[in-house]
């Protein structure tokens, strides 16, 4: 349901959000994410461009996807993004068509300061191989929850 | 060696904290909403469903949707460095989340330009941050944008 899952007083530091494993990258699904972002930089869709202009070895996903990916990671847990206060995200190796995309994160701090149940974490979306694709950090208000 | 100066171009440096004119007013459709969730693969249902988006006030987009939004980011600038510019970090400030039958105006600044060395020779980080605001004149988000030239 989408109502609220979460609550600061059963949070620790070092709380895991629960994990996300997300089908294998395609180039169906970049197309389809450059269409809903107007992303269509031609080094998410165009094969040609990408490998011999740009010298990747195949289109890769958007960056951006990758944090959407983390955007999903917190909403599940949270139930919304109503809570959601930043997001901060480091694009730190590209996603290519076949990777399996797993999201992850933990409580970092919490603390309460101005009416606001504060919750840091610290994010990330790792590939098949173990490394991360996308780090982050995020802040969580929970005060509407308590 | 290169220098700083000559890899940055003369047209960003003058860019710098200059905020841009708004952006085309944005409205934010449920179809559009619903195909962005779709594209990242989440079926969270407040996304799509009114019913199910009572519980929080009506349909919202997802956190990144910010993404789709018109914004008026400066473009690259004639590049005498590297080959390729990728996206290196986005960050999201939230004063709430983007609601269906938003209308949004942006503004963006570019706010910082520096160089870092990189595996194969020096990055250059361009950042640009877009204030995004509602009809009523209220900051909904901003986002900083990171750029890295190779």
């Amino acid at each position: 349901m989408p109502v609220a899952t979460v609550n600061f007083k059963d949070i620790e530091v070092g709380t895991e959000i629960p994990s996300i494993v997300k089908p294998a990258m395609t180039r169906v699904q970049i197309a389809k994410y450059a269409g809903a972002s107007g992303d269509f930089n031609p080094l998410h869709v165009d094969e040609i461009y990408a490998t011999t202009q740009s010298r990747m070895k195949s289109v890769i996903a958007h960056g951006m996807l990758s944090m959407g990916f983390l955007g999903q990671l917190l909403t599940t847990w949270l139930g919304s993004p109503l809570p959601l206060r930043t997001l901060d995200v480091r694009f730190q190796s590209s996603v290519y068509p076949g990777d399996v995309i797993t999201l992850s994160g933990t409580v970092t701090s919490k603390e309460e300061k101005d009416g606001a149940t504060l919750v840091h974490c610290d994010l990330r979306a790792t590939n098949q191989d173990g490394t991360v694709v996308t780090s982050g950090i995020a802040t969580v208000d929970l005060s509407a929850q308590a | 060696m290169t220098t700083e100066a000559e890899l940055v171009p003369a047209e960003l440096k003058e860019l710098m904290g200059k905020e841009s004119d708004p952006g085309p007013e944005f409205v934010v459709e449920a179809g559009h909403v619903r195909r962005f969730a779709e594209a990242i693969g989440d079926d969270n249902p407040i996304y799509r469903d009114p019913k199910a988006a009572e519980a929080v006030g009506g349909l919202v987009a997802p956190p990144t949707f910010f993404t789709a939004v018109s914004m008026p980011w400066f473009p690259e600038p004639k590049w005498t460095w590297g080959t390729v510019s990728l996206a290196a970090g986005r960050t999201a400030m939230y004063n709430r989340p983007i609601r269906v039958g938003d209308v949004l105006r942006s503004t963006v600044t570019l706010v910082d330009v520096y160089t870092r060395p990189g595996r194969n020779g020096s990055l250059v980080f361009t950042v640009q941050e877009a204030t995004v605001r509602d009809q009523s004149g209220e900051v909904v988000v901003r986002v900083q944008r990171a750029m890295a030239r190779r």
